[in-house]
């Protein structure tokens, strides 16, 4: 008891000295208002000129018609760029944006807290789980990320980046056919970086609204269905789409990533 | 209670400067690893919130002959209240969608934690499953797990079996509310792991706790090899073991009679897409050709317990396995070389005579301990 007692005080100790330090450190960044902000981040999923919703017909850019069941994705390691150049990496930013028809109601935004106040240029984030936490499924309190519950592999460790799923029609046999991508493993892991249209200031007084179209034409004209589809032996016939395999396929994809995300516009709104 | 307790703790104190590697001699598994961790842990006591004051890590035991110490990953160390909690969960039927089938009923002790068909239907669809159940022992060591070794950790692998809907079907969110609701469940993970709200992520761990628990190394070859008093092997018994040694130990090695890697063993000589990649086995992870039909090496302990044999339980007897090594073989580009030195039928050439010696040491890999001991059986 006595042990534990005296650790306690030794721990606090610390942490007092800890927290000491990290204040005289913000007293050499003036700021007029020092109280940490709050971000949202949005996503609007588009495809061509309309709104993606599930259950919907549409014509993709690849000439598919196509209908999704499932469009869900991964963000994660959102990080600002100070106007110093500094940077705030945001703990634990790991977000699974969209919706999937079974499951989940439809994920747009999500607000976060706690952003030091400061000016600043640009934002950068991944798509994707960085190798380190993408190496085990028991994840905990890393954002949204958990497994078991639908966007990890089973036969193989680790979560799905981009998880579309739904059906086509396949112009060669004329009747419906399910597709999937199902985008992961640490070579499509990919982190890009955008800059503001012009310095924000984010702080206590208001909200920063950081508004993203996420285009779908950019990955199916990187990949079209029936292209894949006829390019795929007869024999696997289940359904068309690019998971582990074919592996070339899915870095197409990836690399499509960095056009799909578009930094729409920034705005700022009150924090009452 | 309460002044034991503390005494206990006390006389681990003074073992701070004692070895480690000191082994326990009763079959009871746990034993507390050193004051070390006692502290270690009380420093850390407000960051690491997951695991309570009352719940030191414990070091597993393992015989010498097998390894020196049982691995885990770092942010799962053994706890006695985690072993037992993720031994309770193994034999509860509540993981289930259906609440009728457990990880036990697929993985069961007096088989060495195998199922005895050749492709299970034991699952909560009733639907043959695509590969063999494989056998739970000694996995603590397995570098990836699965017939094709695409999981990289026994935490991550659980997911797959509780959530298959033709293996246990379960929605993992609905799993958390209804342990949540159950008091002992929801004590016994704030015992294990200081949590108050249960996670997915702490099922899986509890589970993994549990399963690297299963080990394997009493077997009368174990204890041979121990030198143990009084245990000898017969005439047969050594004769297959040195016949072993030279047609079969390159790849069932070592002490865990795996070499923990992938080959293709001439079961097929096609490899369809079909379903799902799987008859393509490591392919599927790798992709790379030459990983075609690898399946990886199961372990030869309790070999005799674990028919049906193979990724896809293609034989039913250890005698249609050594025939296949012998005569069965079909070629393909990526048919192991060990097999290939034989021509024109690949193979390795096993007389009557020689197989009846390698059934008789392999015999001896049959751990009647491991089946019977009362820390890995059904707590309920």
């Amino acid at each position: 008891m006595k042990i534990s007692t005296i650790s306690k005080y030794i721990f606090l100790a610390f942490t007092l000295a800890f927290f000491n330090s990290c204040n005289d450190d913000d007293n050499d960044n003036a700021q007029d208002v020092t109280e940490a902000g709050t971000i949202s981040l949005n996503f609007s999923n588009v495809i061509g000129t309309s709104d993606l919703e599930l259950d919907t017909d549409f014509t993709a850019a690849s000439g598919d018609e196509i209908t999704f069941t499932r469009f869900q994705y991964i963000i994660s390691n959102v990080t600002l760029i100070g106007e110093d150049g500094s940077t705030y990496l945001i703990p634990d930013s790991y977000y699974i944006f969209g919706q999937a028809s079974d499951t989940s109601a439809l994920k747009e935004a999500i607000e976060i807290a706690d952003i030091p106040a400061g000016n600043y240029t640009g934002i950068q984030f991944s798509v994707g789980v960085d190798p380190t936490t993408n190496a085990n499924t028991d994840t905990y309190e890393k954002g949204d990320l958990q497994g078991g519950l639908g966007l990890d592999w089973g036969w193989a460790t680790g979560y799905k980046f981009i998880n579309w799923e739904g059906s086509y029609f396949n112009t060669s046999t004329n009747e419906d056919v399910v597709f999937r991508f199902h985008i992961g493993t640490d070579d499509n892991y990919r982190t890009f970086e955008q800059d503001f249209p012009s310095t924000i200031t984010i702080n206590g007084e208001m909200t920063t609204n950081i508004m993203f179209e996420v285009q779908a034409n950019d990955i199916f004209e990187a990949v079209g269905l029936n292209d894949l589809g006829v390019n795929l032996p007869a024999t696997d016939a289940t359904f068309t789409g690019v998971m582990f395999s074919p592996a070339d396929k899915a870095t197409l994809i990836a690399d499509a990533y960095a056009n799909m995300f578009t930094l729409h516009h920034v705005m700022n709104s009150s924090a009452e | 209670m309460k002044k034991a307790a503390r005494k206990y703790q006390a006389s681990h104190l003074k073992m701070l400067s004692a070895p480690l590697n000191i082994l326990l001699r009763s079959k009871v598994f746990i034993w507390l690893v050193s004051a070390a961790f006692f502290f270690i842990f009380q420093g850390c006591e407000e960051k690491k919130k997951e695991i309570a004051s009352d719940n030191p890590f414990v070091t597993v035991k393992v015989a010498s002959n097998l390894a020196d110490s049982v691995p885990y990953p770092e942010r799962n160390p053994f706890t006695v209240e985690g072993i037992s909690l993720g031994r309770k969960l193994f034999y509860d039927p509540i993981l289930s969608a259906s609440n009728q089938i457990s990880c036990a009923t697929c993985h069961m002790q007096g088989m060495a934690f195998t199922e005895g068909s050749s492709l299970s239907v034991r699952g909560v669809s009733g639907k043959e499953l695509e590969r063999h159940v494989p056998a739970i022992i000694n996995i603590a060591w397995h570098k990836g797990l699965f017939w094709d070794g695409g999981v990289k950790n026994i935490e991550s692998l659980s997911f797959a079996p509780l959530t298959h809907e033709d293996e246990m079907g379960q929605d993992m969110i609905e799993l958390v509310e209804e342990l949540q609701a159950i008091p002992d469940y929801r004590a016994h993970f704030k015992r294990a792991f200081g949590i108050d709200t249960i996670h997915t992520a702490y099922i899986v761990r509890a589970l993994a706790q549990f399963q690297r628990t299963i080990i394997s190394d009493n077997s009368k070859y174990d204890q041979f090899m121990r030198h143990e008093e009084g245990v000898t092997l017969s005439e047969l018994e050594l004769k297959g073991m040195q016949v072993f040694e030279e047609k079969c130990s390159s790849c069932h090695q070592g002490a865990f009679f795996t070499d923990f890697l992938f080959h293709n063993n001439g079961l097929s000589d096609t490899f369809p897409m079909e379903p799902e990649h799987k008859a393509q086995g490591r392919h599927r992870v790798t992709l790379k050709l030459e990983d075609l039909g690898r399946f990886k090496t199961p372990t030869l302990r309790n070999v005799m317990l674990t028919a049906p044999y193979m990724h896809d339980g293609c034989f039913k007897t250890i005698d249609e396995v050594l025939d296949h090594y012998d005569t069965g073989m079909l070629s393909s580009p990526t048919l192991d070389t060990l097999f290939t030195v034989r021509k024109p039928q690949p193979g390795i050439s096993l007389s009557e005579t020689d197989k009846e010696a390698i059934k008789a040491f392999l015999h001896t890999l049959t751990d009647y301990s491991f089946i019977a001991d009362t820390t890995l059986s059904n707590p309920f």
